[in-house]
């Protein structure tokens, strides 16, 4: 028995280190360091504070972003509105500020505006099984509809009132040389991460993701399931919208566009399966975060800025190539 | 006595859009029992097991668990009254752990986090009841890494996760191999031991009279007869199950028959078929027949080349020919006709020339583009050949009827021009008229000069359309019958003396 017990000890740390081996999480981060050593050899602005600090501010509202879509990757759907619920969320908050509206209101109705955009898609797709492709791309439009009716087309400034400038501080500000807004960033990525991980809400998603039908013969609500997660999108675009504005101080009718795709490609190459059941919070961030460490990269080698998108629609190519052959393995 | 009934239902009635499923039926499941439901496709076993376990609601009738009258609203309500249900296509979720699948729907938390330690403790103390077999299982592990035998025990386990009292299983042996098989028995055996009461659902008489304890027949929605194993033997069982409906009209039968057409040697395919050979000649209709999960289907599906065989080589005419893929096949002129109109036979949302083209769109082709005028030409052709009604060819196949759908089927393989058609289940779900009808057809079209092999469940019409019988049972050839020899009881009785001979080498 107590051989046995040895046995399985010694066991088990083989196969935890086989584990972290084997977890997609861990050949990201083993690219994206191995990308870090190369830029820092061929160039010395890439370890500067300044340079760290305004990629870290860059990808920062992507990476909250992600935490949710992997979510909406794992249920087995995604959702394509993010970026223009991002754009509405933001134009949202300055144009109610300007309008006299408290700041901090104009702030929970900004987060509001997404949720109210989430629970129509969740519902739509949750309760009448439409599809998440056309039902999000069609919020996406809506979205954007509003967002280019409120800006008229242009950009709106945020104009001083009541305590706009400690607004401004969350998106701008620094605690030391580490921005507040990547601070609020990382508890977030980190509260997410466990609660995906851990909690029972959280794995139910997974269940319906992995094979809808045994889920709900086995008593798990799944249209209630799906219709969260895409309250939980808005949500969380809704408060990436806000601090958006808080970081530029102003918004455009462009604020959020393209967000959908990068996020879904990163979280895609940070194993998230398309088809559902399978993915983390950590390796769709750590996907954010080589996305741009890649273009970081791009900038500082004085690649055209116009050869960006196909580099970035290349990694996503291989990172699928490269998931459907380990799996092909794996059979 | 009473004691000892933990379920009865009792008069269950169901129908399914106009038909009854379920006339009222009566079953009782003892503890510690293990109760074999036999019955031919469509007798009800499914739908009485899938009332019991909370899928389907009765129209009629009553259940009673423990003495208690019961009433599930869901699979879930009744799983944790005590009822599992190992299903035979195994519904797991494949990218989670073991302890996540076997806790689906009542994981342990801790202020809403999943509490792993209990999970995986749980989990591997419901795995070692298994013993040999459970040990092997990580509580850890992705489901998508064990093997089919593997993960039947997570089913298993799952079920045995709430206090476990009856647990249904459906032919869990069809993806086994013998070895596996066995593990398992020992499993159900360890658990009728404990108390539980098991259904056991199987076509297969061996492993039925190797491991119940007493067997209920099926048929038509009705229950025929409970009896206990020991007072029972194969030959009965199977005749009770297939019945006795004589009394159809059938054409007749050829008298002479011409060359060899298709020759198939050794073929095998395990876990479904084994060393399996025989012949067809012109002229003649051939039948597969055996009980269903025989292997019928999967050998006709491994000759046409829609499944890979691992051994066994094929003669066309006395030539041998290489067949990978159903292209391969269809370039020889073997067609398959699908036992599943709706899955496989048809594009139920297209119109019926999409659907006389699709198996070749080439042959439809004038100048690069299909053209729709001959495309109507063929469809008009075989509308008066095997008088097809419908009102215009450009719609949707799906609005037809079963048989005219059926009709349509075999037409797009006609125009194929094959030389030999291998037909599963061609007359299910279709009416009386058309079922005749088709049966005229295939008399015809062997006439023709078509090799023609039948695949059907319902014995009377094999023994009333075929010339001559290939029985496969468990996989392997067991006999050949033809001429005065082709009777309902002869064919029974090899099926059931192949299957006692089984049983009495396992014992």
């Amino acid at each position: 028995m107590k051989i046995a017990a040895e046995g399985q000890e010694q066991n088990k740390k083989v196969s935890v280190w086989k584990k972290i081996r084997s977890m997609k999480e861990f050949s990201v981060l083993a690219i994206l360091l191995a990308l870090i050593v190369f830029i820092s050899v061929m160039s010395p602005a890439f370890l500067t504070v300044t340079n760290l600090r305004t990629t870290a501010i860059g990808f920062s509202c992507n990476a909250i972003i992600a935490i949710a879509m992997t979510l909406a990757l794992v249920s087995g759907g995604f959702d394509l509105a993010v970026g223009s619920v991002l754009g509405l969320s933001a134009v949202s908050v300055v144009v109610m500020t300007n309008s006299g509206v408290s700041i901090w209101l104009a702030c929970i109705a900004g987060i509001l505006v997404g949720i109210l955009c989430g629970a129509i898609n969740g519902l739509l797709i949750g309760y009448l099984n439409l599809n998440a492709f056309i039902t999000t791309l069609g919020m996406q439009q809506m979205a954007r509809g509003i967002v280019y009716v409120l800006t008229n087309g242009g950009s709106i400034g945020l104009q001083d009132a009541a305590g706009v400038e400690a607004f401004r501080y969350v998106g701008s500000g620094s605690i030391g040389s580490i921005p507040v807004l990547v601070i609020v960033c990382l508890v977030l990525v980190i509260i997410g991460d466990i609660l995906v991980r851990r909690s029972g809400a959280a794995r139910n998603v997974f269940f319906v993701g992995s094979n809808e039908k045994t889920a709900m013969l086995s008593g798990i609500d799944t249209k209630m399931v799906k219709t969260m997660v895409y309250v939980l999108t808005g949500a969380l675009s809704g408060l990436a919208g806000v601090l958006t504005a808080s970081r530029f101080g102003t918004a455009t009718s462009s604020t959020g566009s393209g967000v959908e795709m990068t996020v879904i490609s990163a979280a895609v190459i940070g194993g998230v399966s398309l088809s559902g059941g399978k993915g983390t919070v950590a390796g769709a961030v750590l996907g954010v975060v080589m996305m741009s460490v890649i273009s970081n990269i791009l900038v500082i080698l004085n690649v055209s800025v116009h050869w960006q998108n196909f580099i970035t629609g290349a990694i996503l190519i291989l990172a699928i190539i490269f998931d459907v052959l380990s799996n092909r393995k794996k059979n | 006595m009473d004691q000892d009934i933990i379920l009865k239902a009792e008069n269950i009635k169901k129908h399914f859009t106009g038909t009854y499923a379920l006339k009222g039926v009566t079953v009782t499941l003892k503890k510690g029992e293990i109760h074999a439901l036999v019955g031919e496709n469509g007798a009800g076993k499914s739908t009485l097991m899938n009332i019991i376990s909370g899928v389907f609601s009765a129209d009629e009738g009553t259940i009673s668990l423990g003495g208690k009258k019961v009433h599930f609203r869901n699979p879930n309500d009744a799983q944790m009254s005590g009822i599992g249900f190992v299903h035979q296509e195994l519904a797991l979720c494949q990218d989670l752990s073991v302890g996540n699948n076997i806790f689906i729907g009542h994981l342990p938390t801790n202020k809403g986090m999943i509490d792993n330690e209990r999970l995986y403790s749980e989990t591997r103390k419901i795995l070692d009841q298994f013993g040999d077999s459970g040990k092997g299982i990580h509580p850890t592990a992705m489901v998508s890494t064990l093997s089919v035998a593997q993960q039947q025990m997570v089913e298993i386990a799952k079920a045995l996760s709430s206090d476990c009292k009856v647990l249904i299983f459906d032919e869990p042996t069809s993806s086994l191999n013998e070895e596996e098989a066995k593990s398992l028995f020992e499993v159900i055996h360890e658990l009728a031991g404990r108390g539980i009461g098991i259904f056991y659902i199987s076509h297969k008489m061996d492993e039925i009279f190797n491991i119940c304890n007493s067997i209920t027949i099926m048929r038509d929605g009705s229950v025929i007869e409970t009896a206990a194993v020991k007072d029972t033997n194969a030959e009965y069982v199977v005749s009770n199950m297939v019945g006795k409906e004589l009394g159809n009209l059938y054409p007749e039968k050829s008298i002479s028959r011409g060359k060899e057409v298709l020759k198939v040697e050794g073929l095998t395919r395990a876990p479904y078929f084994e060393n399996v050979s025989f012949s067809t000649y012109q002229g003649e209709i051939l039948g597969l027949c055996g009980l269903v999960g025989a292997g019928r289907t999967e050998i006709a599906r491994a000759i046409c080349g829609i499944d890979k065989r691992q051994a066994g080589e094929i003669y066309l005419q006395g030539q041998k020919i290489r067949i990978s893929n159903c292209r391969d096949a269809a370039s020889h002129g073997i067609c398959y006709l699908t036992e599943d109109r709706k899955k496989d036979g048809l594009f139920l949302e297209m119109s019926l020339i999409e659907n006389m083209i699709a198996p070749q769109i080439r042959a439809f082709e004038e100048h690069g583009f299909v053209s729709v005028k001959k495309a109507e030409e063929t469809t008009k052709q075989y509308k008066g050949i095997l008088n097809v009604k419908y009102s215009s060819a450009s719609q949707n196949i799906g609005s037809l009827s079963g048989g005219n759908q059926q009709k349509l089927m075999l037409a797009k393989l006609l125009a194929m021009k094959p030389k030999i058609l291998f037909l599963d289940e061609p007359t299910r779900g279709i009416d009386v008229g058309a079922k005749a009808e088709i049966h005229q057809l295939l008399r015809r079209l062997s006439d023709e000069g078509i090799s023609v092999v039948v695949i059907s469940s319902e014995m009377p019409e094999t023994v009333g359309i075929c010339d001559r019988v290939v029985v496969v049972n468990a996989g392997r050839v067991v006999g050949e019958l033809s001429g005065q020899e082709l009777t309902q009881s002869r064919i029974v009785s090899v099926i059931s003396e192949f299957s006692e001979r089984i049983v009495s080498s396992l014992v």
